[in-house]
């Protein structure tokens, strides 16, 4: 692995304002929101379990934006070097295999530190609005989970990208670049208030999103809408949200495997049209 | 070897930009055009980043389609090539320069001779056009290769950082290619090979030296070379009738003639 490569491609995404500004003053916005806006009306005296679930949510949510939000760069910066690329895999040492897991490697350990940055925040305002310690119960797990939420959003941004090149239509990247964005707010806020079914097993986001709740709060990710866990009798086990995310980074690992076969890029003339 | 060109064509969309171009270079050759006579397409589609191409181009031998993670064999200031990150330039050269087994400290003495030292900490993004095709000369040059492939390596360049830039060239160590629509530097470079470029077309090789004293005259002359610019035909003569390139700033001056 090239090590000057990672320390590039980690300052390329350490430095960049839209990143922080979006993947985590944006964020940091709404979990002080979540913290002493919308927990106004919350009694306090409450099971510690009511406040590690209200705070479970606000985390895992948070952080599937935070992580959407990050997506947009990693679709971006992937498309827009399939030209450096092909000059570099001929004329230097550089292979395609090398930069894609320097590329993912960079990404994950980015995404971390934003969880790790995330948690940290929420633990701390949280505990402090409802004088309850309210950090992870499994942090462990938690951080497993957030390790491969963070390969599966890099896999389904690449895939974005890459189909963009097999399709060669330019100007549809800004667009699918905010596709996770656009994609997860929803099926999130859905997941949240109503019962939407086998949906939050089959879709990526509503799996990481219980993921990360389940491994947050302790508590067991329900059949029906989250904001009724506790009260309600059925549960969903955490092996299923592990399958369905595992097989999502698969397929997409093969879909991107397919892709990049298949794209032979763009021209400069349609780069620019972006 | 050097680099062949058999029966190449490029376009970019249903655009043909290049039209069956055979051409041999070895270094010491100027591609010389006007604006938007595909010079630079050829330079991409030879390098193997334009995506639409046919015909055979090979470099010492090999199909540039099965040239894979070799350095030492060409390098280029094409800017769309220096797109891999959005990191300071000054990061950006010392990665290419290392992937590429080049040279940084070379690098760094020509950026200090050409004193744009003030601009590294930014990114390329950020800088002028003047500016940044210096770093992407600079970057190209400071690479060991076989053959530099520069694309209009003067242009947005302030007068006395050109001059700098031909001296470079011209006492080269290496293969130097480049291609340009201007016709001052021409004199620097008397001892080239020069192939015209009108529409897709290449015309010659013909030596600098040669193109110089040459006037450039209407119609198709026998024993001479010919181009075609626009609907009317112009050929290389020797003689005192006819306009000598010397005498224009720019190769774009010919459409004017040929309107």
């Amino acid at each position: 692995m090239n090590t000057l490569l990672l320390k590039m491609f980690l300052k390329q995404m350490f430095r960049n304002p839209y990143a922080w500004g979006w993947g985590f003053f944006f964020v940091s916005f709404w979990l002080i929101m979540g913290t002493y806006v919308f927990s106004l009306e919350m009694p306090t005296g409450l099971p510690a379990e009511t406040y590690f679930s209200y705070t479970g949510s606000w985390f895992s949510m948070s952080l599937v934006y935070s992580f959407s939000a990050l997506a947009v760069g990693i679709v971006e910066s992937t498309y827009h070097s399939s030209f450096s690329l092909r000059y570099l895999t001929r004329y230097s040492t550089l292979d395609s295999k090398r930069y894609y897991l320097v590329s993912i490697i960079s990404t994950m350990v980015f995404f971390s530190v934003f969880s790790i940055l995330l948690g940290v925040e929420t633990s701390s305002i949280y505990s402090f609005r409802f004088g309850v310690q309210l950090v992870p119960k499994k942090p462990f797990e938690l951080t497993l989970a957030s390790i491969l939420s963070a390969l599966f959003i890099y896999v389904l941004s690449s895939s974005v990208a890459y189909l963009i090149l097999v399709l060669k239509k330019p100007r549809l990247i800004t667009f699918a670049s905010f596709l996770p964005l656009v994609i997860s707010y929803p099926l999130l806020f859905l997941q949240l208030y109503v019962d939407i079914g086998y949906i939050v097993v089959l879709s990526p986001f509503n799996a990481v999103n219980s993921l990360l709740y389940h491994y947050y709060s302790g508590i067991s990710v329900p059949r029906g809408p989250i904001i009724k866990s506790g009260q309600a009798s059925a549960v969903i086990e955490p092996s299923y949200f592990w399958a369905s995310l595992i097989s999502w980074i698969f397929l997409l690992s093969m879909l991107n495997l397919i892709l990049i076969g298949r794209q032979k890029g763009i021209s400069i003339e349609e780069l620019r049209q972006v | 070897m050097g680099i062949r060109l058999q029966n190449v064509s490029a376009k970019y969309s249903k655009t043909r930009i290049i039209d069956r171009i055979n051409l041999e270079l070895n270094g010491g050759d100027i591609i010389l055009g006007p604006n938007g006579s595909g010079k630079t397409t050829l330079f991409r589609t030879i390098i193997g980043i334009n995506v639409f191409s046919e015909g055979s181009i090979e470099i010492d031998g090999v199909d540039t389609s099965r040239i894979k993670s070799t350095p030492g064999l060409l390098s280029t200031n094409l800017e769309e090539v220096y797109n891999l990150l959005r990191v300071p330039v000054r990061d950006l050269a010392k990665l290419y320069i290392e992937l590429g087994k080049g040279d940084f400290s070379r690098f760094l003495s020509m950026v200090e001779e050409f004193e744009v030292f003030g601009v590294l900490n930014k990114r390329l993004d950020e800088l002028s056009a003047g500016q940044k095709r210096i770093l992407c000369n600079l970057i190209a040059l400071a690479m060991d290769v076989k053959y530099v492939l520069l694309d209009e390596p003067f242009e947005n360049m302030d007068p006395a950082r050109r001059v700098k830039m031909a001296k470079i060239l011209m006492n080269w160590d290496g293969g130097i290619i480049m291609n340009t629509h201007a016709t001052w530097l021409l004199d620097e470079f008397s001892n080239w090979r020069a192939h015209l470029m009108f529409h897709g077309r290449m015309y010659g090789p013909i030596k600098v030296d040669d193109l110089l004293k040459a006037r450039i005259v209407e119609g198709r002359r026998e024993d001479s070379i010919s181009f075609t610019i626009g609907e009317k035909s112009f050929s290389l003569v020797s003689g005192d009738k006819g306009l000598c390139l010397t005498e224009i700033d720019s190769l774009d001056r010919l459409f004017e003639v040929g309107l």
